[in-house]
């Protein structure tokens, strides 16, 4: 029982930040039906500006903030030369994107070297008993600010002028410019939400695990964006589901099957869901709309 | 071609809310419309008529600005609008029911109407605005939080007539409104049409039920293979051996 | 004087370029590496670690030591009065750039031997390649046992293999520190797979027991929460990390929350051995043993002057990543003196050269292996490596 707790606390914790990450995709690919592939390398550049300002010495809310602004800066950039000109075009952007990738992973390589590097946070030693489960502070802070961004998400979406425009952009982009609505900014504006929502995950992960690449921009995504897909691939609460699960099912059968079966069991799964329900497992919503 | 003159006999003068200077437009080869030119005027109904592909689709993107004009200019007032983007253009007091309603199928009626207002002086509806739209459509009174994908067809042109009054606009353009509606929707749709005339908003109304358009309209163009080969007032319209023969004819 | 051999060096070459060339063509089928390389006027060698990747520290140091033997050879007047040539390829730890660095390297005819190499999956990938033109390679610091195990016949490197070195680290914890209950953590790759096998031999030969054996991949697993609860759970009294310095870095930096207050003894092998371990994985790595080749506190006079030499250029502490490419030139400069200058059919002779360098004594057995240098032991003490010499004698007696 506490081994199931404390795989099941492991498997929450790795969700919530697969879910900030999938959110991203699914932000971007509910209102364009686009794959962001540059959304790993985005939230991992976010990241390392974070951490780089820990380690030499910024206060904390000044390296997180500029991490979030460098983050929003390049999906702004890469939203208005990379892929606003090829908008609408169904293959030109994943290309835009995967050179975009490339080329943010190269400057990030410039600046920080490819070397694998820890980032200080508070609360990475501390511990607190629960009985017998033992728990991390850190651990509470992701899913304190898991909670925190998708109550900041449903707020958007439901409540602002905003998320309401980003929603009838998705049901119907040509519609929502004849009824006046800025496009551009909206789109840009999902982005930029999309980027936030990755550097916050980053941030986590790296408070978290301690442990931070420039190659986690493709390598550490394929986790996220299989979360997308399972919980259907344009659904930002799917994303949220697609990851809490992924977290979930990738603990559970590393502690009770075995950690060699990790990829194979991810990879299956995605190659399942894309082949047999491509929609995720909230697909059924997406499908019953007319 | 018709008596141009009829133009100003149509009880209007002083500049036009919007006109189209000889535009042509081309996509890649194929020129869609050639050398035509709009006048409507305020509080005017002006109907577009014309057969499949004679240029009515393309003369509406030209008006909201999603498609680009290759030769000629558009004003507004007065003032050139040519190369200005939809979201201004609308802002700018225009309205728009497009072809097939196209719902913000995932949005209730109220966050329709509230999308529409977004172009709007005040940037967002008010609860009087909702409620005169509401007035207006009483049908959409029980359906304000119902997502708008899931009403009838003739539900929906309520809120897309709605959507594009809710701003107040001076011109409502409305592409094929009565298309794949019940002849008793149908009938609505042109009262509506006279209503919002009432109240003083222009409309340029693209119709394939060219006598029910021709009864409510104060100026028509006709086009045909992307160039006006027939304008002037209704009767004018209505009574032209090309239109009686080719057209209105094989209907009566 | 030094241009002026080469000036000479260079005019006698060129008829031999040219007769080269002609046979070249008139007889495509004849190999003609050695018989050009021997002509020219230096002696190329090439080099291939991964310059960039999750294991570029260990590259990049490599290649350091390689550097400074270069230097300190050349401006001694080279090999035979020819000076080395050293062309630098980046295999990135990963068996396709390794393998496109190999088909780069033997398109270079002039080149007559590959040091430098680190990574085992990554040279795995290479020998066939390299077979194909009976090109010698003299690894650096790659470690599986696949590698010898082989058979490739132009294959030889300067460190012991995993067997020798992993059964090492298993034996410090079971019979010099006393622990029964093992744990393992190893990547997924033929390193890891290797280190898996030869821990599970030398726990059960040492009567001790793998209480648990967890993987991750290498380069994408950056959360060992969940294999260090396995580890927890197994209740191990040490854990043998079998991977790669990041990785044990992060995974050594996670296990304070999985562990709580059990005091788990940490067994690591040389890898592990770099400064980025200790800065990844912070206050819980302290502590931790290590088992290597090679220690800087070695009082050899090969390895005073290496170091005296190494710290003065790089400015830093050389490691074994260092020593190991520093011998690597060494080892080759000595075959081919013994081979009167030729570098014709060189292997035979690299493996049977026995050469005192700045790790110890390295000669090789009948697979390339090195059966000459002696281990040491080390521990993390106040964030650094501290030689362990009671252990180093107590290790070195079983």
């Amino acid at each position: 029982m506490q081994f199931f707790a404390t795989q099941l606390l492991n498997g929450l914790t790795a969700g919530v930040v697969y879910a900030m990450l999938a959110v991203g995709y699914s932000l971007v690919y509910g209102i364009l039906q686009q794959i962001n592939f540059a959304h790993g390398y985005v939230y991992m550049f976010g990241t390392f500006v974070t951490a780089s300002l820990i380690t030499s010495g910024s206060p904390l809310w000044l390296a997180i903030a500029a991490g979030l602004v460098a983050g929003a800066v390049i999906a702004i950039v890469i939203e208005r030369f990379a892929y606003r000109p090829v908008r609408g075009n169904r293959l030109a952007p994943t290309v835009t994107a995967v050179g975009v990738g490339l080329i943010i992973e190269n400057v990030a390589q410039l600046i920080w070297t490819s070397r694998i590097r820890p980032m200080p946070f508070p609360f990475q030693a501390d511990i607190i008993r629960l009985g017998p489960v033992v728990l991390s502070p850190l651990q509470i802070l992701v899913a304190a600010v898991g909670l925190a961004m998708a109550a900041l998400l449903w707020v958007i979406s439901t409540k602002t002028d905003l998320g309401r425009a980003m929603r009838a952009v998705k049901d119907d982009l040509a519609t929502a410019e004849l009824m006046g609505v800025p496009v551009d900014r909206v789109v840009v504006t999902v982005y930029v939400l999309g980027a936030l929502f990755g550097v916050v995950g980053g941030i986590l992960y790296g408070a978290y695990y301690n442990t931070l690449s420039v190659t986690m921009g493709f390598s550490g995504t394929l986790n996220a964006f299989t979360a997308t897909v399972i919980g259907g691939i344009g659904s930002v609460w799917g994303a949220f589901a697609g990851g809490l699960f992924l977290g979930v099912l990738q603990a559970m059968v590393t502690g009770y099957v075995s950690s060699a079966l990790l990829n194979t069991v991810t990879f299956t799964l995605l190659i399942a869901f894309l082949l047999f329900r491509p929609t995720g497992i909230a697909g059924v919503q997406v499908a019953s709309r007319p | 071609m018709a008596d141009c003159s009829t133009h100003q006999t149509a009880g209007q003068s002083g500049t036009p809310l919007l006109q189209l200077d000889n535009v042509s437009v081309n996509y890649g080869k194929f020129r869609a419309l050639t050398d035509v030119s709009y006048k409507i005027y305020p509080g005017q109904i002006v109907a577009l008529l014309g057969g499949n592909a004679s240029g009515k689709s393309t003369s509406m993107k030209t008006i909201s600005g999603t498609t680009t004009v290759t030769a000629g200019e558009i004003f507004w007032k007065g003032e050139l609008i040519t190369r200005e983007p939809t979201p201004a253009r609308m802002a700018r007091g225009i309205g728009v029911v497009p072809e097939g309603r196209r719902m913000f199928a995932s949005l209730t009626v109220l966050e329709n109407l509230q999308l529409g207002a977004w172009a709007g002086s005040k940037g967002s509806a008010t609860s009087d605005d909702i409620a005169e739209m509401l007035d207006l459509f009483p049908p959409l009174k029980n359906l304000v939080n119902r997502p708008s994908g899931v009403l009838s067809g003739g539900e929906q042109q309520m809120v897309a007539f709605a959507r594009a009054l809710i701003r107040h606009p001076e011109l409502v353009i409305m592409d094929e409104p009565s298309m794949g509606l019940a002849p008793a929707l149908v009938k609505r749709v042109f009262e509506i049409i006279e209503e919002i005339k009432s109240r003083k908003i222009a409309v340029f109304i693209v119709e394939q039920n060219a006598r029910a358009a021709l009864r409510v309209a104060d100026y028509a163009y006709v086009l045909a293979a992307g160039q006006v080969v027939l304008e002037g007032t209704p009767d004018v319209v209505a009574t032209a051996p090309m239109m009686t023969e080719a057209y209105l004819g094989k209907r009566s | 004087m030094m241009s002026i051999v080469s000036k000479a060096a260079l005019r006698r070459a060129i008829p031999a370029i040219a007769s080269f060339a002609v046979a070249s063509i008139v007889l495509p089928g004849l190999c003609g590496t050695s018989a050009f390389a021997a002509d020219t006027d230096a002696v190329h060698i090439a080099s291939t670690a991964p310059l960039t990747g999750s294991a570029a520290a260990y590259g990049i140091e490599t290649m350091n030591g390689v550097h400074l033997a270069v230097e300190e050879i050349n401006a001694a007047g080279g090999i035979g009065g020819k000076p080395i040539k050293l062309s630098e390829y980046d295999d990135q730890c990963d068996p396709t750039p390794a393998a496109t660095a190999a088909n780069q390297i033997i398109s270079d005819k002039a080149v007559v031997a590959v040091v430098g190499n680190v990574c085992s999956s990554a040279t795995l990938a290479q020998m066939p390649i390299f077979g194909r033109v009976g090109m010698p390679v003299l690894a650096a610091t790659t470690s599986s046992p696949a590698l010898s195990a082989k058979g490739f016949e132009n294959f030889a490197r300067i460190i012991p293999n995993d067997d020798i070195q992993g059964v090492a680290s298993l034996d410090l914890g079971t019979k010099v520190l006393g622990y029964k209950r093992i744990a393992v953590l190893y990547p997924s790759d033929d390193y890891g797979q290797a280190l898996l096998a030869i821990a599970k031999r030398a726990a059960t030969a040492s009567g001790a027991e793998l209480v648990a054996a967890e993987t991750y991949i290498t380069g994408s697993t950056n959360d060992f929460s969940s294999v260090l609860a396995n580890i927890a759970a197994a209740n191990p009294d040490a854990l043998f990390l079998a991977g790669y310095y990041a990785d044990m870095g992060a995974a050594v930096s996670q296990s304070v929350r999985a562990f709580g207050d059990k005091h788990i003894a940490l067994l690591a092998n040389a890898q592990t051995q770099v400064p980025e371990y200790v800065s990844l994985a912070g206050a819980a790595a302290e502590g931790t043993w290590v088992t290597n080749v090679y220690d800087i506190n070695n009082p050899s006079e090969q390895n005073k002057a290496f170091v005296a030499a190494y710290t003065k250029k790089f400015n830093a502490e050389p490691g074994v990543q260092a020593a190991a490419g520093y011998d690597n030139i060494y080892v080759l400069k000595q075959a081919i003196e013994e081979n009167k200058g030729s570098t014709e059919n060189l292997m035979p002779v690299i493996r049977a050269t026995k050469h005192e360098g700045a790790m110890g004594t390295i000669s090789f057995d009948k697979n390339g292996d090195n059966i000459g240098g002696s281990l040491v032991v080390l521990r993390l003490t106040g964030g650094k490596w501290v030689f362990d010499d009671e252990s180093t004698k107590k290790l070195n007696a079983h």
